[in-house]
């Protein structure tokens, strides 16, 4: 195999190689980026099912299996992420191009900070329905049904970003325009970008929601589809991105 | 091989750093992994694309996908023949097939009316069905062959379009021009005279497409993610073990959340649109 | 590869930027018709005969907040189309 260098990394025999070094990047931004979100929404997640259980040690037991039936959604984000990364790390390109190297970058930023936003939003709900838990004990079936509700609608953010980045992975991109591999990076930021505040947003309508069903069980239908308008109007920005991400994709 | 040695200052310790990282992680599982192509590959392959039919009608060609096509009337044979069995012989202590569909119908009985009211028994089967439909279309595919027609774009958007079409045409049944003036709201008022507000007509006008939309991808992407995470833990793996497990876990869990999620978003689209407040 | 010339670079980086004014400029709105949506079901749990009303305020807050991510959906179509 001959040497890339620096001066011909960009030129057309440097463009496996190329390729290899986006795919890695990606994938660091995919799960690097997720493992942040995720570190920091488990974390508040415990952070209230511990101190509720010092509040109410006798529900410590229900407290703990909340806690983590919450963990195991958030983590599915990062799943997510996970599983992008290992395609960009582990597979190989029959085709490499200077577009398709900049669109497994993108694919790795898209899905990371998409898993982020969601994870982080997810853990915010957990929070408050462990705190709810402990303040109210005998509400932990609606509450439980109205915290996986709301987390599953949260996940719908890194949906959106793992759609892009597995539209980038897995269609071939065999051009060399610049302008092409510009608009495919700019589709993975539009689509991971974007995932963040809606994640967060969602997250903590649902965390309110959690809150008022714990305090006021009897309204929970009432509740649930409150919080399911207010999580639906607040996700339509993520469907913007997703919009501009697929124009960047497949209209330029 | 990268040798960035070439650039003025770096010595050969540095280069040897480079060269060393540059190999791929885990050489012996990469041996045998780098194999996998990301455009066509043995299990990997055909994963961006789907047998299709091809016909012209009055010259406009058609594609029908066939696999969710045929999953689908699978489903349907499946909930019509289950529904005639459990109602054959309704008894007043009931067995349990005739206990579970009574739960389930009771349970989404009881939300519809708490949800929308009197008017509420009119939409209960819509909301019921889609539930129904939706979660066995989400698990079918722990069964070797069978495979989720839920994955597929057209199945989704066409339960979302069917939603969308209800709801607004019993908005405008309901409350008739009332439902044209509530796009317009809130309305700018002027000493008392109120002015339509054209751009909050373009938000609404915006914000129901994009509702339609995500209610559509929702589904969609749970699903297509959960396969595409089987897919790829099958080839790390070499299908030993681990995806059946993963298959029923995710097709459960992620399934009958996104299934129940569906269905109550279409009931609260529904509500929003007749309850009068 | 040939090399890029300035109307290149310019279309080039137009398709970028377009992708950063849709991402950022979603997170603004997101966390904030969240917040309106989580705030409103906290109202209702109070108070669930007022329901209705509280619901009505929620969407008119939410859709004013939802204006400024239009402009930036607005900036990143007008990015996208403009064929300079």
């Amino acid at each position: 195999m001959d040497e890339i260098t620096l001066k011909n990394l960009f030129a057309p025999e440097g463009m496996a190689a190329l390729t290899r070094l986006c795919g890695y990047l990606g994938a660091a931004f995919a799960i690097g980026m997720a493992a942040v979100g995720t570190g920091v929404g488990n974390g508040h997640t415990a952070d209230e099912a511990c101190s509720g259980m010092t509040r109410q040690p006798a529900a410590k037991d229900s407290i703990l299996r909340l806690m983590l039936i919450s963990q195991a959604v958030t983590e599915s984000a990062a799943i997510f992420a996970l599983v992008i990364s290992l395609l960009l790390i582990f597979g190989s390109n029959a085709l490499p191009s200077l577009e398709k190297a900049l669109a497994l970058l993108a694919a790795g930023v898209s899905v990371g900070f998409g898993a982020a936003g969601a994870a982080l939003g997810s853990g915010l709900t957990g929070a408050n329905a462990c705190k709810g838990l402990a303040r109210h004990p005998r509400t932990q079936g609606a509450l439980t049904v109205t915290m996986l509700t709301a987390q599953a609608v949260v996940q719908t953010s890194v949906v959106f970003a793992l759609v892009v980045a597995l539209i980038l992975i897995i269609s071939s991109f065999p051009g060399n325009s610049f302008i092409r591999a510009m608009a495919l990076l700019g589709a993975g930021i539009s689509a991971g970008f974007g995932a963040i505040g809606p994640g967060i947003g969602t997250g903590l309508a649902g965390s309110q929601a959690v809150d008022g069903v714990s305090r006021n069980p009897s309204a929970s239908a009432l509740l649930t589809r409150t919080m399911l308008l207010g999580q639906a109007v607040a996700q339509s920005t993520s469907i913007y991105s997703l919009v501009i991400a697929l124009l960047l994709i497949f209209a330029i | 091989m990268i040798q960035l040695s070439s650039l003025p200052g770096m010595g050969e310790f540095a280069g040897r750093w480079v060269e060393a990282l540059s190999r791929p992680p885990l050489p012996s599982l990469s041996r045998s992994l780098s194999r996998i192509p990301l455009v066509a590959a043995e299990g990997l392959e055909g994963i961006g694309t789907v047998p299709q039919w091809v016909f012209s009608v009055a010259g406009v060609e058609v594609r029908i996908n066939v696999l969710p096509l045929v999953m689908a009337w699978l489903i349907m044979a499946f909930w019509v023949i289950l529904a005639w069995w459990g109602t054959r012989r309704l008894k007043e202590r009931p067995g349990p097939l005739q206990t579970v569909l009574e739960l389930l119908v009771g349970a989404f009985d009881d939300l519809c009316r708490d949800t929308l009211g009197r008017r509420g028994r009119k939409y209960m089967p819509l909301v019921t069905t889609l539930f129904l439909f939706i979660v066995v279309a989400n698990v079918i595919g722990v069964f070797p062959g069978l495979e989720e027609p839920t994955k597929d774009m057209n199945t989704t958007l066409a339960f979302a379009l069917v939603v969308f079409v209800v709801v607004h045409t019993s908005g405008i049944y309901y409350k008739r021009s009332r439902y044209f003036v509530e796009l317009f709201e809130p309305m700018i008022e002027i000493g008392g005279l109120k002015i339509p507000n054209l751009f909050m007509f373009v938000l609404n006008v915006v914000g129901e497409m994009g509702k339609v939309i995500s209610h559509a991808f929702r589904l969609f992407g749970n699903i297509l993610g959960g396969s595409i995470i089987v897919l790829v833990i099958s080839m790390l793996t070499r299908n030993f073990a681990l995806p059946i497990f993963l298959k029923a876990f995710l097709g459960l869990g992620i399934g009958i959340i996104q299934a129940f999620v569906f269905a109550m978003l279409a009931l609260t689209y529904i509500a929003v649109a007749i309850v009068e407040d | 590869m040939d090399a890029i010339t300035g109307a290149d670079l310019v279309r080039a980086m137009m398709y970028l930027g377009a992708g950063i004014c849709m991402g950022f400029g979603a997170i603004g709105p997101g966390v904030g018709e969240g917040f309106a949506a989580g705030k409103a079901c906290e109202g209702i749990a109070r108070n669930p005969e007022n329901a209705g009303l509280v619901t009505r305020t929620m969407l008119v807050g939410q859709a004013v907040s939802e204006s400024t991510g239009i402009y930036s959906l607005v900036i990143a179509l007008i990015m996208i189309f403009s064929g300079v």
